[in-house]
């Protein structure tokens, strides 16, 4: 009940307009996030799902709808805003890790100090993340001398550096066999245990297993929710290299 | 971002291509190498020649005939004509305060004939003050005498190079030399100066001017008094050269009777001569860099594509700093700084080697003599402001095409 919203989508559209006419990639979508949540979205390709993701990590905005981001309307608003806003609010998480080559670990997970304007204690802000997802000693290694697991988790501190309303990841797993991203999904479950707000996009049954809730996309319509116990780690956290 | 942020940011990335890097700072290297060696022998000139007309003498103006173009009609012979009388005049303190000295001369060519030895040479008659006034020093023996100029002597006062042409075994002092197929004595060797070959002191020959009028050329005007060429007259102090030019027209208009308003004579000061050779310098040196600015030029479209082909290449990382936050601006501070970088480099090493270049120059031998070659501060201001002005501008179309990109499109790319 005192239950705080951190994103409601209301009647969410997306028209692209192509050659061969108009494609509705997303249809009147609804829902809602409360903040500790780890949700899922699942649905099979050509159903939205990284439209959606486009417009939940404002890198996009919708046709039409409402989207308040805790409580604040972003739907409409201009390209530096929205820049700002993803500064501020949200942690992108993506299926190739998108770490940049030529910066060793923990420069990676300072970038997003760079455009945040939390730049003045970067250094020690980032050491925490590093840390907290158990990285500390490989702060200077390059990306290409990390395992993928190891990516991915510092993909995750990079994530987390500026304190973000919630994490968007898409398809975070994709790229890593099951034992790591078993180890990547504990990782998201103890941030949620902290109380961040994790959205996780994927087409795996098994990781949205790890979710509290998996809402349904098909052909841009929402066609199912469904609210589950969470799956609990199999295995004691390793650390592997 | 913060500028430091920023630098360092652009720095990681161009070291990252050290091959590409090096070859496109290469481009703008050569640009303003060539920029600075080029203009530096423009200015070097410039220098040669401001030096070499400083060095004729000081408060100096020249007075030559002028063929009037328009006005009366004048007899034969008349025509612009300059006088020994108008020497004199002008050396009266009384009509011309502000005149410190006043030398009359003639100019001739003439032939040079010593024993076996030969050769052609300007000769001027002159009276004994134009060795003060022109700054001639002799070497050895002495110059024109007041006793030579008096007696008509066929004395001769030689330069160092016709020294050394008629005489390059023997001390050419008390020797005999022919001009014109007349008998001189030579009294005198000058001092060699340097310069050009053609006209410069060395390869002159000094006579009295008594003797050069009654010897060497027979032309009076209608007047009765001697013509000369030149009258050279030197003011007492750089701000009486305006004063002495006035009542030396004043003097020669008197003397010559004009009322019309328009002169058969024409006054050129030093600073007439230094502002006119300067121009031509300065054009000179203009057209030197705007050559060399070509390979600049060259150099900034070397960087452009260089920087195009970078913001292709790094599709993706835009797309992951646009995502992570990164404004527009961000993403084109970042690329135009890299871009300012190359081609600050480029310039730095440019300035170098280009001052390495023109000292190279001015050890080349130019008939006979070092090329002046001059790298002054502002020429080097002026190619680190380009350098800057290079990259900012041919920086600036792939920044904002980088800053433009869609993240989304970038996230997709491979
Ligand atoms: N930029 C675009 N222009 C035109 N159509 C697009 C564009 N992006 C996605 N679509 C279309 O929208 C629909 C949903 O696509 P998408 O959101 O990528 O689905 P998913 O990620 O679930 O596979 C598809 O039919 C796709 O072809
Ligand atoms: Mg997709």
């Amino acid at each position: 009940m005192s239950s705080e919203i951190v994103i409601r989508l209301t009647d969410i559209t997306k028209v692209y307009k192509t050659g061969a006419g108009e494609v509705h990639a997303l249809a009147g979508v609804s829902f809602a996030v409360e903040r500790g949540e780890m949700v899922a979205l699942m649905g099979p390709s050509g159903s939205g799902k990284s439209t959606l993701m486009n417009v939940l990590g404002c890198l996009d905005r919708p046709t039409s709808g409402e989207y308040l981001l805790e409580g604040q309307d972003v739907g409409r608003m201009r390209d530096a805003e929205l820049a700002r806003i993803r500064s501020n609010r949200i942690g992108f998480v993506f299926q190739s890790f998108n770490l940049l080559s030529r910066m060793n670990a923990l420069d990676n997970v300072a970038l997003p100090l760079l455009y945040s304007g939390n730049g003045h204690d970067g250094r020690a802000r980032a050491e925490k993340a590093l840390s907290e997802v158990g990285l500390a000693h490989r702060a200077s290694h390059r990306p290409n001398q990390l395992s993928g697991g190891e990516q991915q988790r510092v993909a995750v501190a990079r994530s987390l550096v500026n304190n973000p309303s919630f994490i968007l990841a898409d398809e975070p797993t994709g790229n890593l066999d099951t034992r790591t991203s078993e180890e990547i999904m504990h990782l998201f479950r103890s941030l949620q245990d902290r109380g961040i707000t994790v959205v996780v996009v994927t087409h795996e049954r098994d990781i949205a297993e790890w979710c509290g809730r998996t809402i349904m996309l098909r052909d841009g319509k929402l066609v199912g929710e469904d609210r589950h116990p969470q799956k609990v780690f199999a295995h004691e956290p390793s650390d592997r290299a | 971002m913060s500028p430091l942020t920023a630098l360092k940011t652009a720095y990681t990335s161009l070291t990252g291509a050290k091959l590409r890097t090096s070859l496109t700072i290469l481009g703008i290297v050569i640009g303003i190498t060539s920029v600075i060696g080029l203009m530096s022998v423009g200015r070097g000139a410039k220098a040669d020649i401001t030096k070499r007309i400083e060095g004729i003498g000081t408060n100096l103006l020249f007075i030559s005939p002028q063929q009037a173009n328009q006005g009366v009609a004048r007899g034969v012979g008349d025509a612009a004509a300059l006088t020994l009388d108008d020497a004199r005049a002008l050396a009266d303190p009384e009509v011309a305060p502000d005149v410190l000295a006043v030398t009359a001369q003639v100019n001739t060519f003439a032939q040079l004939i010593a024993g076996a030895n030969n050769m052609r040479a300007q000769v001027l008659g002159v009276t004994p003050g134009f060795a003060d006034i022109r700054n001639y020093v002799v070497q050895e023996g002495e110059f024109i005498t007041a006793q030579n100029q008096q007696s008509q002597a066929m004395v001769a006062v030689i330069g160092a190079t016709v020294a050394q042409t008629l005489f390059p075994d023997d001390d050419p002092l008390g020797q005999r030399i022919r001009i014109n197929n007349r008998q001189f004595t030579v009294t005198g060797v000058l001092q060699a100066k340097g310069g050009a070959a053609f006209g410069s002191q060395d390869s002159t020959v000094v006579v009295p001017l008594s003797t050069a009028l009654s010897r060497l050329q027979n032309a009076r005007s209608v007047r009765g008094s001697p013509r000369v060429d030149v009258i050279t007259i030197q003011a007492v102090s750089s701000d009486a050269m305006d004063a002495a030019k006035m009542q030396a027209t004043a003097v020669l208009e008197q003397e010559h009777r004009i009322t019309t308003g328009v002169s058969d004579f024409q006054i050129t000061s030093q600073q007439d001569l230094l502002d006119a050779t300067s121009q031509i310098a300065n054009v000179f040196t203009i057209v030197l860099g705007a050559i060399a600015g070509i390979s600049l030029l060259v150099g900034g479209i070397g960087i452009m594509n260089i920087m195009l082909v970078s913001v292709v290449e790094r599709t993706r990382e835009i797309g992951i700093r646009k995502a992570l936050g990164a404004q527009r601006r961000d993403v084109l501070v970042q690329f135009l700084v890299e871009a300012m970088l190359l081609s600050l480099t480029g310039g730095i090493l440019g300035v170098a080697l280009g001052y390495a270049a023109a000292r190279g120059l001015s050890k080349l031998q130019v008939s006979g003599q070092n090329l002046t070659t001059v790298v002054s501060p502002d020429i080097i201001i002026l190619a680190v402001s380009v350098s800057i002005a290079i990259g900012l501008f041919f920086g600036i179309f792939p920044a904002s095409r980088a800053a433009r990109l869609d993240p989304i499109e970038c996230l997709r790319h491979e």
